[in-house]
């Protein structure tokens, strides 16, 4: 099954989730995504769920001077963003609980 | 230093081309997007030693991503008018006739219609490209209009043959509407030539109608209810007589609804009204029945009576056939 069509659904959990444990910049979010286990995501999707999620007022940002390189742009998670990972995160217990009953009946009797 | 160089291009050029990607959407959203990726994506070369594209793919599929990760992917083509037309099919007035079109659509009676509708449509193809025909003599023959055989160059034979041709492209105009707009606002615009055709014809079967009924034909206006018809025409009098011959005077005449049978003058047309001329109360006509404008000879109760036959008149008693 083709990852990606999956990724795009939870892809907003997902960024949240990472940004929930320490702000972060764009490489920096994408690059824990992946180390993670989510291989398949790309990077113009997390940019671009990013700033989504910012222009919804789920996420602050500031920027980081760097001596080497570019300044970074870090992005924080505010109250409003823990809400909706906490509705979000709950959707996609109750969501995964349900396919893996779905996937493994013999359980169900158990 | 040169290679830092190449890579800031590279980002330069990258970027360019994302942008063009996204040249559609509104100038507000696209500058918002893109307002930190070049940042991010130099930032990104740091990271990788060969170029962008290695890790990122091609621009256009890195646009589209962003566009769809963004949620602007139903944003995308809409215009400021677009967003009016969007707005203005979801509102409720709209839907709520969409919901009513869907219910009436479900009836059983519309399939009907519609299959009934569906099988006219041929005949009305027919039907149109006899009125473009018809529309056509403006063109060739200058406005001379010749109804309902149309002229060509001022033959009518040739009319004949353009009515075929008009006809054929009609059917095959038909046919082609699901090939493309062009074809079908073709066919729209034939339909609304041979709509205006049809108004243009009717008012022609008008003017034909008027025009035969003042010339060659003969309308007679009768008002049923003032005078008397017989096949021969209008009744200016009635001559009771018994079958043996014996002459019957002051006979009331009912009808089947005991209603009293009268003549009036306007129970005759128009040419025979004139020959009711009274000069001093007197018929100054022969043989025509002088009330009617006059007192009535008669009274009962005081009520006029018009239905008392023979009518008053100077002439006699007509000769029958049998005498």
């Amino acid at each position: 099954m083709d990852t990606t069509q999956l990724l795009k659904g939870v892809l907003d959990l997902a960024v949240l989730a990472v940004l929930d444990q320490e702000d972060a910049y764009g490489y920096e979010i994408l690059r824990r995504l992946r180390e993670a286990g989510l291989e398949d995501v790309g990077d113009a999707s997390v940019y671009g769920t990013l700033r989504r999620l910012f222009r919804a007022g789920h996420l602050t940002s500031y920027v980081v001077p760097s001596e080497e390189g570019p300044h970074r742009k870090y992005y924080a998670i505010n109250p409003s963003g823990r809400h909706l990972l906490d509705i979000s995160s709950k959707t996609w217990d109750t969501f995964a609980g349900t396919m893996h009953q779905l996937l493994t009946p013999e359980e169900v009797g158990a | 230093m040169t290679t830092t160089t190449t890579r800031t291009d590279g980002v330069a050029e990258y970027l360019e081309q994302v942008r063009r990607h996204l040249a559609d959407l509104p100038d507000d959203e696209r500058a918002d997007l893109l307002e930190d990726l070049e940042d991010h994506l130099t930032e990104l070369c740091a990271e990788f030693d060969d170029g962008l594209e290695a890790h990122l793919g091609t621009p256009e599929r890195y646009a589209e991503e962003l566009r769809a990760s963004a949620g602007l992917a139903d944003l995308a083509p809409r215009s400021r008018f677009g967003a009016l037309a969007d707005a203005v099919v979801a509102s409720r007035p709209i839907v709520r006739l969409r919901h009513a079109s869907r219910a009436v659509q479900d009836l059983p009676v519309y399939g009907r219609a519609r299959h009934f509708a569906d099988e006219l449509r041929p005949g009305w193809w027919v039907l149109r490209g006899y009125l473009l025909a018809l529309a056509a003599q403006v063109v060739t023959d200058a406005g001379e209009y010749s109804y309902p055989i149309p002229r060509f160059m001022g033959r009518r034979s040739l009319g004949l043959v353009m009515v075929a041709v008009a006809v054929y492209a009609s059917i095959g105009l038909a046919h082609r509407g699901d090939r493309g707009r062009r074809w079908r606002l073709l066919a729209v615009a034939a339909t609304v030539v041979a709509l205006i055709a049809a108004v243009h014809a009717g008012s022609l079967i008008d003017d034909a109608a008027y025009q035969w009924s003042h010339s060659g034909g003969y309308v007679e206006y009768v008002y049923p209810s003032d005078g008397l018809y017989g096949v021969n025409g209008p009744i200016t009098n009635i001559y009771p007589y018994t079958v043996d011959g014996e002459r019957l005077e002051n006979v009331l005449l009912y009808d089947q609804n005991g209603n009293p049978v009268e003549i009036s003058p306007y129970g005759v047309s128009d040419t025979e009204y004139d020959l009711y001329r009274y000069e001093g109360g007197t018929p100054t006509t022969m043989g025509q029945p002088y009330y009617g404008y006059g007192d009535p000879p008669l009274t009962i109760d005081d009520r006029p009576v018009y239905n008392l036959f023979p009518l008053p008149t100077p002439e006699p008693f007509p000769t029958l056939p049998g005498d």
